[in-house]
């Protein structure tokens, strides 16, 4: 690595998160301390209810925390003003799992793309559509795509859509919360091997339940569990030697073709 | 040689009436007693209009074609009352996501009795034991505590294997499943695909698989059915199949899986 910045690019300590059901106090992260390298992807994975999800967004400004801190490339997030910390969350993207309900019916794609770059500060149009153009080529869609909405593409299609206007700002960090759980297995591969050649020097918080997946793109792995982080490691220590009994029964289950019930 | 639980032959189903395009065309197979088959296929191959036919269940301006035979019975020569004392009785439902069949506002205890009381004219006492029985065999802890629950308090893994209690409350012969494990989480679909293998040894019923993942298929169909944009394109015994695939397609299929499956076996690709 030639980097010479020792800070990680996001740095989260002691992470709480809390909300109030029916009265009751649930505790959605419980203490959770990680940290994602430049240019690293670190793979987070658990179960529904693991607390992935409310981590992701709340890496990227969507959700507040209860308590705890986020550091960025070494500065705390609440100690900046809210311009200096809207220009931090301004570099944080995020992909969904459902490219259909992040993007916008009633406009054409390229005009959607446009949308975002305005809103990060580029106010030219027809600059921004050809940037958009371009972005879309680069994700393998067809020259006209640009002028098309977003039910006139598959859902492998759509989640290039996504990828293309989450990469258009050139954020520093991208979560990707089950960014490819909803694709066919063939379409899941290609979008995988799509951000792995898109990945630069943005690190990635890759939310997923899929460990095979999450095997595939990472470099490290994060596992959830009940809003605690069970286990950390690079992804073949998790892979081959897991030490949380959690961890153990997560990779037992994957389905393989090998094997029987 | 028994008869066949089911028998689908050349059925086609066109959405647009009988001239419209084809969503499914020409297929053909069979589910014999005891037999796990798996319907397998990706986003838009047909499989699951295929379960929708079997149990009558599409709008009648979908034109359908060829046969289905139910015990060698032709379900399109069944008339309503027939086809609602076979569906849910003689044939149990299971689909991929419980809150959707099972009704909010209603107990368990409610929702697992009714088809008793309905299919079997059971009094509420006895099909309340019944009941509790079918919660003990899908190896749910407390069955006392979840008959007096509503869907909303029960967890994803539990809301599933309260439906698979309610169709096997009827002791049907022939379980469809369409993507029951796909909305859960992985251990919790260890669980369930066990428990279909259970169901199937100790019943001896037939099971209808309709999932999307060649790995689950590997792990529990006797013999599967590969389709693709509305069409079976490979059909044979699981080890034929899966272990010396003849088709483009299902190479393709299995071997998207595999090259994630490696991952997983040789500790990543960044290790």
């Amino acid at each position: 690595m030639a980097d010479q910045t020792p800070a990680p690019a996001i740095e989260v300590r002691d992470l709480t998160k809390s909300f109030r059901v029916n009265g009751r106090e649930v505790h959605a992260l419980n203490g959770v301390s990680i940290s994602v390298g430049h240019a690293e992807t670190l793979g987070i994975v658990g179960e529904s209810g693991s607390g992935k999800s409310t981590l992701g967004r709340i890496v990227v400004g969507l959700e507040t925390m209860s308590s705890g801190e986020i550091l960025h490339e070494g500065t705390a997030i609440t100690a900046l003003g809210r311009t200096e910390r809207n220009a931090r969350l301004a570099k944080c993207q995020m992909i969904f799992q459902d490219p259909y309900a992040s993007l916008n019916p009633r406009m054409p794609i390229g005009r959607q793309i446009h949308e975002t770059l305005r809103a990060h500060g580029s106010r030219q149009l027809g600059q921004n559509l050809a940037t958009a153009a371009a972005l879309l080529e680069r994700v393998g869609l067809p020259p006209d795509a640009a002028g098309r909405y977003p039910h006139e593409f598959s859902g492998g299609q759509r989640q290039r859509i996504a990828i293309a206007r989450a990469i258009s700002t050139s954020p520093s960090v991208i979560v990707a919360d089950e960014a490819v759980s909803a694709l066919d297995v063939s379409i899941r591969e290609q979008i995988l091997d799509l951000m792995a050649e898109l990945k630069g020097t943005t690190s990635y918080f890759f939310i997923s339940h899929d460990m095979a997946a999450v095997a595939k793109f990472c470099d490290r792995i994060a596992v959830m569990h009940k809003g605690r982080v069970v286990e950390t490691g690079t992804t073949s220590q998790i892979i081959a030697d897991p030490q949380d009994p959690y961890t153990q029964s997560l990779l037992e289950a994957v389905p393989r073709i090998g094997r029987r019930r | 040689m028994t008869e066949a639980l089911i028998s689908v032959r050349d059925l086609s189903i066109r959405y647009g009436g009988p001239t419209g395009p084809a969503a499914v065309d020409g297929v053909s197979f069979d589910v014999n007693p005891g037999e796990i088959v798996a319907l397998v296929g990706e986003s838009g191959s047909g499989k699951s209009s295929v379960s929708l036919a079997i149990m009558s269940q599409l709008p009648d301006s979908v034109h359908v074609g060829g046969h289905i035979l139910f015990e060698g019975h032709d379900l399109a020569a069944c008339g309503r009352r027939e086809m609602e004392d076979i569906r849910g009785n003689r044939i149990g439902m299971i689909f991929q996501e419980p809150m959707t069949c099972l009704n909010p506002v209603l107990s368990i205890a409610r929702q697992m009795t009714e088809g008793l009381v309905r299919h079997r004219a059971m009094s509420r006492s006895a099909a309340r034991t019944r009941a509790l029985q079918a919660l003990a065999d899908v190896g749910i802890p407390e069955p006392e505590r979840v008959m007096s629950s509503f869907p909303h308090e029960l967890s994803g893994g539990m809301r599933q294997r309260v439906m698979i209690a309610a169709a096997l409350t009827l002791e049907p012969s022939l379980l469809i499943a369409d993507e029951p494990t796909t909305a859960l989480d992985v251990t919790v679909q260890a669980q369930v695909l066990d428990l279909l293998v259970e169901i199937r040894n100790r019943t001896g019923d037939g099971v209808l698989l309709i999932t999307h993942d060649i790995g689950v298929v590997a792990e529990v169909a006797d013999r599967v059915v590969v389709m693709q944009g509305g069409r079976v394109v490979e059909h044979g015994p699981w080890e034929q199949v899966i272990r010396a695939p003849r088709e483009a397609y299902t190479k393709a299929l299995i071997g998207a899986h595999m090259s994630l499956e490696e991952a997983l076996t040789e500790g990543g690709l960044h290790g």
